[in-house]
């Protein structure tokens, strides 16, 4: 690819990340990110009942159908159900009461379900199967509240794990490289995250950080191998007259091919462990795939680039210090030129 | 390495790691008639609420406790609030006296009052499905819900937000239902059901923190309280409240001012083992925690120490003497008499531990195969460096109390096995090439790995500072998986250079064609 239409494409990858991470910020700081799965936002109605309805008439199947049957003939339809046992609110044991939870999406309509609930309760009045239970069903609506200092501690440790990576990457490659390293490392990041606010794929409330920490984690292990590689071509004594432009995009190139595996490796064992696991833990994994399909592109396209210019200028400076170095004034010159 | 040296070292290799992985995967009864359960490092380990029950039923672990993940969701009404189902029960029962009384008797007219009363006490919220009632007298107006009762409300959520945030557990959380109830979810793997309803019902007290002190005689109802003068506040005498632990349990450690510790001191001045001062702290009306001294206290910090606390306990105490201390005035308490619990399910499903390690052990045989396939006998150094890494990882997340098996750890651990199995590859790889161009053997692996070292040291070096950094920092998951990562990352850098590099120099001592054991070759180069 010559020069020109790569810089073309690095403007359109880099208009196509500011896009992203601004929609982002603007969506997070509106709706946050979609915390669906944790049913923060949701309806549930409980239907207590004595536990002698399981134990002795084993009727809580009849009780399930009288509920599940008023929710059809009203239009609604739950997201989850779960028999939980009621405790005692002074030794945590079990009292001889439990409840049947069914959990409603937010968006479900207030109304029908109510109507739903009332219709529970006339159809356990009428049912003499129920009657030494105590059955009651209630509908509650659930707002849930944010823990903040988790996101905001969260957003600073990966952003001082990348600036302690950066001044790593900085003793051991230098700082071109280090910088755009830590461009890199920040921006997918940011992207990551910005991700998950636009397309709003439910997510557990404290993942999205975690992903943009498993996006850093693998921003920084591309960007090594790239730096290692980079490293042994300027070292390579056939490259010592070849321009580092040249080096670094032909080192890019090279470095492709192992970072594909690393990434493929990361991806399989998120994949595996993701598809393998229940459909809740499922939910958690797969979605960090994109922390590391953000990291591979970023390395691919924006690194290599953000470090020519970076590289030049230093090269610059340095043959710069070099002449000064080399520099005795004009008249200890004259001199020499005298003497010779 | 002599064959003798080799076969030494792989035999107590084996043995050890035989033993750690049977430590690690060992399930089975034993005992008079099969009483006692063998627990593994897995079994004996935390988990994640969120994670079911994977274990075998009756299979108890170490602690006595079945481990069935989920948690405890409490909910809590504030004065002036009652349930539906309260409401619906007390008035059922309060008509049932008046049908069954006689209309001529002179009790009608009172149970018929009664009655009238209870329900003009009471106003349904919100008005189309009623899932609360809410006291006329303390919360309404005018068929309104007062703004003080709201801001009441809101100011005691608040509080509740802040104590169960403190705790820094991971899945705990607070919702608000029928905008005037309020909900706690606490997982089950900290604590004892015993600190966990301590836990929840001290959550219940909200409203202002105060201090007072009396001799052995006095109680927290007749103690002399602090008075504040005017433009005071409590923090003016405590700053903070941290729970700690240490070799002799877990306590409350309750930071005072200057001024407080003057105060204190004032207190306790003629306190002795003949007649101790008890000291009270209060959040509401009700002491939260009584401090009996016995001696002149001159610091600046108090340590409280209580045979009922353990991590979970004090934490819950000090995180509501501290919201208290830093939260606005709220005059509003929640009834911890009418405090509703249930037990919830693992969010996750109940069969995601065991799932998980399949998907594991998935992998780590595919790749042990992968390994084995394309470089036969070294596949062997690979095994040895996997198996060691996985049983030490399991090994650790059990020893290190802070530690539990979650999803995150799960996938800490995978991208930990990932780059072992990566920077495996990538020096088996490089020793290939080395052998490709005619070295020995020997040579070939020396170069190799020479060649490889300051990548792969410099990858995990990063990933390592990364990782612990977020973990000093960050909280619950993020902090649990950035740990287990940082250990992953450092023992795949043990594993990758220094134990799969000895087992591979040890196993190839007894191959006749090394290049052919590693499947290895030269490069054929023609002469012309």
């Amino acid at each position: 690819m010559n020069k020109s239409k790569t810089n073309k494409l690095l403007a359109i990858v880099l208009a196509i990340s500011c896009v992203v991470i601004v929609a982002g910020v603007i969506l997070y700081a509106l709706l946050g990110f979609n915390t669906m799965p944790e049913r923060t936002e949701s309806y549930t109605v409980e239907v207590s009942y004595e536990t002698i309805l399981d134990e002795i008439y084993d009727k809580v199947g009849d009780l399930e159908k009288v509920c599940e049957d008023a929710f059809r003939a009203n239009g609604v339809s739950y997201d989850a159900k779960e028999i939980v046992p009621c405790m005692d609110n002074t030794s945590l044991s079990e009292t001889n009461e439990s409840m049947i939870k069914y959990t409603f999406k937010s968006d479900t309509d207030e109304a029908a379900l109510a109507k739903a609930v009332e219709a529970v309760n006339t159809g356990v009045a009428a049912n003499e199967n129920f009657d030494l239970a105590h059955v009651f069903a209630g509908m509650h609506e659930v707002a849930g509240t944010r823990f903040y200092e988790y996101a905001w501690r969260g957003a600073i440790a990966v952003a001082v794990g990348a600036v302690a990576a950066f001044v790593y990457i900085c003793i051991r490659y230098g700082v071109s490289l280090a910088v755009s390293g830590f461009v890199c490392c920040v921006h997918d990041a940011l992207f990551t995250a910005a991700v998950f606010a636009i397309v709003r794929v439910p997510v557990y409330a404290a993942t999205p950080l975690l992903y943009a920490a498993v996006a850093a984690l693998v921003s920084i292990v591309l960007w090594l191998i790239f730096a290692n590689k980079l490293r042994g071509a300027f070292k390579a004594p056939e490259n010592a007259s070849a321009q580092s432009e040249e080096l670094i995009r032909a080192t890019a190139k090279a470095s492709r091919k192992p970072m594909l595996i690393a990434a493929a490796v990361v991806c399989g064992v998120i994949a595996v462990i993701g598809a393998a696991a229940a459909s809740g833990a499922s939910l958690f994994l797969l979605p960090a795939i994109v922390g590391v399909a953000v990291p591979l592109l970023s390395t691919f396209f924006i690194g290599p680039e953000v470090c020519i210019p970076l590289r030049k200028a230093f090269d610059k400076r340095r043959a710069a210090k070099e002449n000064k170095k080399g520099y005795i004034g004009k008249k200890k010159a004259s001199e020499n030129a005298d003497a010779e | 390495m002599g064959k003798i040296k080799s076969a030494i070292a792989l035999v107590l290799t084996t043995v050890l790691l035989a033993g750690l992985c049977f430590m690690c995967t060992a399930v089975f009864p034993h005992g008079t008639e099969n009483i006692s359960m063998f627990n593994n490092f897995v079994a004996m380990t935390e988990k994640d609420p969120k994670l079911g029950n994977a274990l075998p039923e009756g299979y108890t672990a170490s602690d006595g406790r079945t481990y069935i993940g989920g948690g405890y969701t409490a909910v809590y009404y504030p004065e002036g609030v009652i349930s539906a189902r309260e409401y619906t029960e007390t008035l059922a029962g309060k008509k049932d006296a008046l049908e069954n009384t006689d209309p001529s008797d002179k009790s009608y007219e009172d149970r018929q009052k009664d009655v009238e009363d209870y329900e003009a006490g009471y106003m349904a919220y919100p008005e189309g499905n009623a899932s609360v009632y809410l006291e006329i007298e303390k919360a309404c107006e005018d068929g309104e819900v007062t703004e003080k009762f709201q801001a009441d409300f809101e100011g005691a959520v608040a509080q509740l937000r802040a104590r169960v945030e403190e705790l820094h557990l991971s899945g705990a959380a607070v919702s608000v239902r029928d905008n005037f109830t309020a909900q706690v979810f606490v997982p089950s793997y900290k604590g004892t059901p015993n600190t966990l309803v301590y836990a929840l019902t001290t959550f219940a007290r909200t409203g202002d923190f105060s201090i007072g002190y009396g001799d052995s005689n006095s109680t927290a109802d007749t103690a002399t309280k602090l008075e504040l003068a005017e433009g005071e506040s409590i923090r003016d005498y405590v700053k903070s409240a941290r729970a700690n632990s240490n070799v002799n349990g877990s306590y409350v450690d309750i930071r005072l001012t200057g001024k407080g510790k003057n105060l204190i001191s004032g207190w306790t001045t003629g306190a002795s083992s003949d007649s101790a001062v008890t000291i009270y702290f209060y959040v509401g009306d009700e002491a939260i925690v009584n401090l009996s001294v016995d001696s002149h206290i001159t610091e600046r910090s108090l340590t409280v120490y209580s045979a009922s606390y353990d991590e979970l306990a004090a934490s819950a105490v000090a995180a509501t003497i501290d919201s208290a201390l830093k939260a606005g005035k709220t005059e509003m308490t929640f009834s911890s008499d009418s405090v509703e619990i249930v037990r919830e399910g693992a969010a996750f499903g109940d069969l995601t531990l065991i799932l998980l390690c399949a998907g594991v052990g998935a992998l780590l045989l595919a790749e042990l195969i992968f390994f084995f396939v394309k470089f036969r006998g070294v596949g062997l150094a690979n095994l040895y460096a996997m198996l060691t890494y996985v049983s030490m990882m399991i090994l650790l997340v059990w020893a290190i109390p802070f530690l539990h098996i979650g999803v995150e750890t799960f996938l800490a651990v995978g991208l930990g096995g990932a780059l072992l199995a990566v920077s495996n590859y990538v020096t088996y790889e490089s020793a290939k090439k080395e052998y490709a161009l005619g070295k020995t053997m020997t040579s070939s692996v020396k170069a190799g790995y020479k060649r490889c070292f300051f990548g792969i040291f410099d990858v995990h070096i990063a990933l390592a500072l990364i990782a612990f950094i977020t973990y000093f920092i960050a909280l619950t998951e993020l902090a649990s998986f950035a740990f287990t990562f940082g250990l992953a990352v450092v023992l795949s850098g043990l594993c990758s250079l220094a134990v799969s590099r000895f087992h591979w120099a040890a196993f190839m001592s007894f191959a006749k064609d090394k290049g052919k054991f590693c499947n290895f070759k030269r490069v054929e180069e023609d002469d012309e």
